[in-house]
């Protein structure tokens, strides 16, 4: 870090009746709910209760506001410096672009560090008062701390991608929205990795009562949190600094690890959270197949994020350059070659981990039938996401600018896993099918849902058309081939763009 | 590679998308020459300098500062310069003193130095005055000297000025260029671009043309000039400038330079014979001659000599 621009950084956000009125009715607005709870409180031999209550409280509701201020201030911490016309300068001195980017975002979290410390005198009442410890109070201020750096990375980031702070900083606001509130309710149902990811979880287990048994062992859910938290913040802060780079001077190595490391950490949490327990009771029948879901739906969602250039991105124009000269390039996409080894070493990684884990775990193999047809669903969804990538190389106006790319892999993601989940949301009867709907048919168009269907039958389908793949196998295959067939499909468009797009 | 060049500049070009901003660029400026980068907005200047100032990096070709390889080693380039951008801005809620105080501190200037340093800089630029001012109260000109004061304190032996008087007013020019006579007999190598020509006269030794991204005319201003004295340039003002062209195009000595509404420029041989010819030949005609002067031989008229004046 340059202590130089974390001077001066500090000078100038600290600088100003503004900052010292806001800091104040923080403390206004904290210290009255606390005395507030005091005076209605029954103090004496239930302080405990009162001090537990408090604690929570106060704890709680900072946690919320701080994280929801974190990303709009770090979301100016580049852009303002590209309004005031002074990035120039600043990255023409001999500062590193890593002690820049640090620099700032350390200084733009200075300034909620101070509020986090300012309320401390007011949580350590809870310490008179019992039900806390002193030991769970650090946690949770330690909790805090790492909540507001993964925030404030998330708005470095947005900050790094964009050129003016009226942009960057709505949309750092509506992100860390989605990821920690609307991302935990949607995805949170059907993955307890992203629920680790989520600090309000993290804080709700902080006393350990609910712990995560991750091979047999059971580890407080705030581990996964911090490791998670840790990680993300981390490739979201290199990330954005190679984005503030000039492009061809980007080095996007650490990133990648980092990200691999951090989805590699979630998987694992993931499926040892799951596995053992559901092993135990005997009700599980191919976690292999179920691995393989899971490593695919974070593949697709890669897939999808390739495209919009997080976190490593894609050059287009060499993607584009190459695709007129390699036929390779052009049937298979451009997207999936350039993405594919990193999700394959992935996979590879995991698998390896469960296969060893396996040792100890009864793990029921299923049949290598049903291994190939997922195989065979899992290429078809990879070419159609590779496909998709390469055609949108073609297109400058959404591969060469974030914000339609980040819209567009919203769309992708949101026409892909959501359909199923509404139509069983709307259609399901009381006995547990699903009536005939037109919708229906998107069914199909959900990759993991059919690959759960080849170990699950779905005798709640009536579709007439449907009902004659009541070979659970046969959904299955529906899905690979409407892949298949929107691959070929993106293929002559993509035939069609090269033609037109030729000098 | 000539090896005491401080800017060596070889077959640069830059590109941005299709367009091609600096085409196959050579550049040489030596030691305590103060050489104008001249040319008409868009001629591929800002890129140039950008790229000296390890803020772009061209698709193709060679940079370096004092040897010093400003592609491969950005950050051992960065102390050698002193940078002033075309457009920027200042912290505004930062005081002068702590303005140049803060960009010192990121060149690891030694605490004492710096602050003897900012001193003679303020002194320098004539800012003594608003040392503890806030930038934001700063007159356009004041802004521009505290820029150029920044772009000194370490001390570079090369400065990278792109349009130092843009937007001043006459006297804040003439300030400005006072400054940089200054600097030169400091024995600074300073690289200034401008499209007003006037600006850069009285302080380039040397000066460099582009136009379309490319170099049209490289040389010392005395040696330039001295070969533009083998032509003269006439200034035409006419009633039809479309007769005009074609009567100066008629002869042999004498080509049309650029054209307005009605204003014809035309280069021809020194000679009052040609001259006197070419003026008899456009009355004959029926060009309706109104006046007819000899533009002075300066970076303008060899600028218009030379280039065609058009841009990317």
């Amino acid at each position: 870090m340059s202590t130089a621009l974390l001077t001066k950084e500090i000078r100038t956000r600290m600088r100003g009746k503004t900052v010292f009125i806001l800091q104040n009715l923080y403390l206004l607005l904290l210290f009255g709910i606390l005395l507030l709870m005091l005076q209605d409180a029954a103090v004496g031999e239930y302080g405990w209760i009162v001090g537990r209550s408090l604690f929570e409280f106060i704890l709680g509701f900072q946690l919320v506001v701080l994280i929801l201020i974190g990303p709009s201030i770090t979301a100016s911490a580049i852009t303002m410096e590209r309004d005031q016309r002074t990035w120039d300068l600043l990255t023409s001195t001999p500062l590193t672009m890593k002690r820049i980017v640090w620099s700032k975002f350390v200084a733009s979290l200075s300034y909620l560090l101070v509020l986090l410390c300012v309320s401390l005198p007011g949580s350590s009442i809870c310490l008179i008062l019992g039900g806390t410890s002193p030991t769970e109070l650090l946690f949770a201020y330690l909790l805090s701390a790492l909540a507001v750096f993964a925030a404030g990375a998330v708005g470095l980031y947005v900050s790094s991608c964009f050129h003016r702070t009226i942009a960057s900083v709505p949309v750092a606001g509506a992100s860390i929205l989605f990821l920690f509130a609307i991302s935990s309710i949607l995805v949170g149902q059907l993955s307890d990795a992203v629920k680790m990811w989520n600090p309000l979880y993290a804080f709700g287990h902080l006393t350990g009562s609910w712990g995560v048994s991750w091979y047999r062992s059971e580890i407080p859910f705030w581990v996964p949190s911090f490791v998670l938290l840790t990680l993300s913040a981390f490739a979201l802060i290199e990330t954005a600094e190679q984005h503030a780079k000039l492009p061809e001077r980007a080095d996007h190595r650490l990133g990648k690890l980092l990200t691999f490391l951090l989805i590699a950490s979630a998987f694992l949490f993931q499926i040892g959270g799951t596995y053992p327990d559901r092993l135990d009771a005997g009700v599980v029948s191919g976690w292999q197949l179920d691995t393989l879901a899971y490593v695919m739906r974070v593949g697709l969602l890669l897939m999808l994020v390739f495209p919009v250039g997080i976190p490593t991105p894609i050059d287009h124009d060499q993607l584009r350059r190459r695709a007129r000269r390699s036929l390779l390039w052009r049937f298979f996409g451009g997207n999936l070659l350039a993405g594919g080894p990193f999700i394959l070493l992935l996979s590879a990684t995991v698998l390896a981990v469960l296969w060893v884990s396996s040792l100890w775990l009864p793990a029921v193999p299923e049949g290598a039938s049903q291994m190939a047809r997922a195989a065979a669903l899992i290429c078809a969804v990879l070419a159609f996401f590779g496909s998709a990538g390469l055609l949108l190389s073609f297109t400058p106006r959404l591969s060469g600018r974030f914000v339609p790319r980040l819209i567009l892999g919203v769309l992708l993601a949101a026409v892909l896993f959501l359909p199923p989940y509404c139509v069983q949301l709307i259609h399901r009867d009381d006995e547990g099918g699903l009536s005939y709907s037109r919708v229906d048919a998107l069914y199909l168009m959900s990759p993991t849902d059919a690959l759960w269907y080849l170990r699950n039958p779905t005798p709640y389908l009536k579709h007439p058309f449907v009902k004659t793949l009541s070979n659970t196998a046969s959904i299955t295959t529906c899905t690979t081939v409407l892949y298949f067939g929107l691959s070929a499909l993106l293929l002559i468009l993509l035939r069609y763009r090269l033609r037109s797009s030729r000098p | 590679m000539n090896k005491d060049a401080v800017i060596d500049i070889r077959g640069m070009t830059v590109q941005y998308g299709d367009l091609t901003a600096v085409k196959d660029l050579d550049m040489q400026v030596f030691s305590g020459q103060v050489y104008g980068l001249i040319g008409p907005n868009g001629a591929g200047k800002t890129t140039t300098i950008r790229v000296l100032a390890t803020l772009q990096v061209p698709q193709r070709g060679s940079v370096k500062i004092s040897g010093v390889d400003a592609l491969q080693s950005p950050a051992a380039v960065r102390p050698l310069i002193g940078y002033m951008p075309d457009f920027f801005g200042v912290y505004d809620s930062l005081k002068v003193s702590e303005y140049l105080d803060f960009f010192g501190r990121t060149y690891a200037i030694d605490e004492v130095e710096l602050k003897d340093r900012i001193g003679d800089l303020l002194s320098l630029t004539n800012l003594e005055a608003k040392r503890d001012s806030y930038v934001e109260g700063l007159s356009r000109g004041m802004k521009q000297r505290l820029c150029l004061a920044r772009a000194l304190l370490h001390d570079p032996p090369v400065l990278l000025l792109d349009e130092p008087a843009s937007g001043l007013d006459p006297k804040a020019r003439i300030e400005m260029r006072e400054l940089i006579k200054q600097l030169r007999q400091k024995g600074k190598t300073i690289l200034v671009s401008s499209h007003i020509l006037t600006e850069l006269a009285d302080i380039c030794t040397h000066v460099g043309m582009i136009e379309l991204g490319q170099m049209v005319v490289s040389g010392a201003v005395e040696a330039l000039l001295a070969e533009q004295h083998r032509r003269r340039v006439l200034s035409l003002r006419v009633r039809n400038v479309g007769l005009a062209i074609q009567s100066i195009e008629s002869m042999q000595d004498a080509q049309v330079l650029s054209s307005s509404e009605d204003v014809v420029r035309a280069s021809i041989e020194d000679d009052d014979a040609v001259a006197e010819a070419l003026i008899t030949t456009m009355v004959q005609a029926g060009v309706g001659l109104l006046s007819a002067s000899e533009v002075k031989d300066t970076l303008e008229s060899l600028f218009l000599a030379r280039t065609k004046g058009q841009v990317c």
